[in-house]
């Protein structure tokens, strides 16, 4: 079994014979479908097996043994767990840490174990994707804690001998939360100072224990025993579509953002208790930042859609989803798009533009304000305008330059003309 | 390999073999046309190879089942017509003023035409709101745009050179013509008898002429002296007044003659005369 979850790489392979070995015969009506999805989904599950795994191995062999503080059934269940440690490339976070404090990856490990209870898929997801946060986290509350309890090793030693004292102990300590009973810290260091093995790392498995008491026991208390065939079946029943997944994946990044300038966090996380500490909207507000108007983003966005290489795709587009035309209509209407044939119906007037209005090209005594009202230069520019203004073939402007010249002309003969 | 004519049937879709305008296939048109100047002693050469028929423009493509599918196909772009303008006179009631505008298709490289920037509107003045005066004066200013027989006034413009340009200068040479119609300028009153459009028996030299004689006779036979106004509210005078007016506007016809000479006789009393 172990062999063939050596090579990560094939991990949807490896996934399935576990999965397959795991569900075995009962579930064996799901298996299919178990197997499906896993299969469809190798990237986010491919612990998934791991994490199997370990429950199998915890619920099944290890039980009874769980509450003994010997130190050799521990060892023993510790060395079957670390393999997959060891030969997983996504839980390397944790094999940098293990060899510092195993406590930590396995703390991780159960807590893992505790998210699939509560709600499997999207509780195994959250707690992957903070796993590193939570390790560190751990890690650094788990050192604390030794650091202060070593001190106060031996006190509570003697009365610990059965495993039950310890459950009532581990019973006490989770009622103050997540953080190990110090009392608990205490004494498993004394026990591991007190035996004749390494005592290091009977202390940090000890401690390990410890936390995963706490933890099952939280995990009953909010509810539903861990069974490995309810998890499984569970989470061979639920299908999620790729679309949803997708979603999901999306919606980890959203950048949606509400009228508060916030992240908008989508439906489906919301019950989740895990995210609550880090959740976006929860504090005061410390009003830094300005809120960002939305219309500037829009305008935005809408002056800058039709850049240069968005037309030159949409123009490739064309160019390669063009078919030539399947017949002489079709044909038609590409010689008309490119301007081969005229449009119908036809306007003679096409594409000529004059934007001046009828008064400017006939109405154009405006025009002779310069000139002197009587005499003979006034009269031959009223013959002149009168000419313009039936001319259709010059423009406004040409018109106004004639009367221009005129004007210049007979300034220029003003001497001449005075004399006459 | 034998034409495609061979296996067409009687009934096949002709509009699916020539949809558009295309050119003269002889392998699938199973007609067996012959075009062309006969050789000597000859029949005109068949339709294979044959330039003749290829070289002229062929309406295969429209014949009237295919004209059919384009109009089915084109009513849906269609607007119906209003069912309230079912006839003319209702069309003309509605819609008096009448703009005319001709598009000029041609084969040529430009779609240009100078010719189309013509505009004409053509409107009957019984339609225009105008009295007496308003129309006389206008028929005046219009002149030669006005025809007395259908009383349509017609206003073509074509000193812009765009359409709209025209139609729009058309548009307010009518109202101008219009407005300026109703106006009475001052010189108006200088109007003499020349500038009458028609004839007016009122101080006319007919009237004076008339009356006169009958004056004139009145005071011969000694009767009392009658006035003027009883003697143009006379019987006779009246008769006159309607024949000369009749004369000098309808022109000389047998019936305004013989009215003409029926009024004179009973003004001068003289019936016996036939």
């Amino acid at each position: 079994m172990w062999s063939l979850l050596r090579g990560w790489g094939g991990a949807a392979g490896g996934s399935r014979c576990l999965a397959a070995r795991l569900l075995g015969g009962p579930a064996s009506g799901r298996e299919a479908a178990g197997v499906a999805r896993l299969e469809g989904r190798p990237r986010r599950y491919r612990r998934l097996p791991l994490i199997l795994q370990r429950v199998y191995q915890r619920s099944g062999a290890a039980c009874w043994q769980r509450y003994m503080p010997k130190a050799v059934a521990k060892s023993s269940i510790w060395n079957k767990v670390q393999k997959p440690f060891s030969t997983s490339s996504v839980l390397s976070t944790e094999k940098d840490e293990s060899t510092a404090s195993k406590d930590s990856s396995t703390g991780v490990a159960s807590k893992r174990q505790e998210g699939t209870a509560e709600t499997p898929k999207q509780k195994l997801l959250d707690l992957i994707g903070n796993m590193k946060v939570e390790v560190s986290y751990r890690k650094k509350l788990q050192q604390l804690k030794t650091r202060e309890i070593k001190k106060q090793a031996t006190n509570k030693l003697e009365g610990l001998d059965s495993g039950d004292s310890m459950l009532q102990k581990t019973t006490e300590g989770t009622q103050r939360g997540k953080p190990l009973n110090p009392e608990l810290v205490e004494a498993a260091s004394a026990v591991a100072s007190s035996l004749p093995l390494n005592k290091k790392q009977t202390e940090s498995e000890l401690l390990a224990q410890l936390r995963r008491h706490e933890e099952t026991t939280d995990k009953q208390k909010k509810g539903g025993t861990i069974n490995i065939r309810h998890v499984i079946s569970e989470m061979a029943v639920k299908r999620q579509s790729p679309a949803q997944r997708g979603v999901r994946i999306s919606s980890r990044i959203s950048l949606e953002l509400d009228e508060d300038g916030q992240r908008i966090k989508p439906g489906i996380l919301s019950p989740q208790s895990f995210d609550s500490r880090r959740s976006l909207k929860v504090g005061r507000r410390l009003n830094i930042f300005t809120k960002a108007s939305t219309e500037t983003e829009n305008a935005l966005k809408t002056v800058s859609s039709p850049t240069i290489w968005d037309l030159e795709f949409a123009k490739e587009i064309a160019a390669v989803t063009a078919q030539p035309p399947r017949n002489g209509f079709e044909e038609m209407i590409q010689w008309t798009k490119e301007g081969i044939l005229w449009e119908f119906p036809i306007d003679n007037e096409a594409g000529m533009e004059d934007d001046a209005e009828f008064h400017e090209h006939i109405f154009l005594e405006k025009h002779l304000e310069d000139f002197p009202k009587q005499g003979p230069i006034r009269h031959f520019m009223e013959l002149v305008i009168c000419g313009l203004s039936k001319n259709p073939y010059l423009s406004v402007k040409q018109k106004i330059e004639h009367i221009e010249w005129f004007q210049k002309y007979f300034e220029e003969k003003k001497e001449f003309l005075q004399e006459i | 390999v034998p034409p495609r004519t061979e296996r067409m049937t009687v009934d096949q879709d002709w509009s699916s073999v020539y949809p558009t305008a295309a050119v003269f296939k002889p392998a699938s048109v199973p007609l067996p046309i012959r075009m062309g100047y006969p050789v000597k002693r000859g029949v005109p050469p068949p339709k294979e190879g044959n330039l003749e028929l290829i070289k002229i423009p062929n309406f295969l493509h429209l014949t009237p089942p295919a004209i059919k599918k384009h109009c089915a196909a084109l009513k849906d772009f269609c607007t119906e017509w209003p069912s309230a303008l079912d006839s003319d006179e209702k069309c003309e009631q509605h819609f008096p003023i009448e703009i005319e505008t001709v598009d000029y298709v041609s084969a040529g490289t430009s779609v240009r035409n100078p010719k189309a920037r013509v505009v004409t509107l053509r409107v009957k003045l019984s339609n225009l709101n105008l009295d007496d005066h308003a129309k006389k004066k206008l028929i005046k200013l219009v002149g030669e745009r006005y025809c007395k027989d259908t009383d349509m006034l017609t206003i073509t413009t074509d000193r812009c050179p765009l359409r709209r340009q025209n139609y729009d200068y058309g548009i307010h040479l009518l109202t101008v013509l219009f407005h300026e119609s109703w106006k009475t300028e001052v010189w108006e009153s200088e109007k003499s008898e020349e500038d009458m459009e028609e004839y007016i028996w009122e101080n006319s030299c007919s009237q004076k002429n008339a009356l006169d004689t009958l004056l004139r006779i009145k005071a011969s036979e000694n009767i009392s002296n009658l006035t003027k106004e009883e003697l143009l509210a006379s019987e006779v005078i009246k008769n006159y007044r309607n024949s000369v007016i009749a004369l000098k506007n309808e022109g000389e016809t047998e019936n305004n003659m013989s009215q003409y000479k029926e009024s004179v006789k009973k003004l001068l009393n003289i019936q016996a005369l036939p």
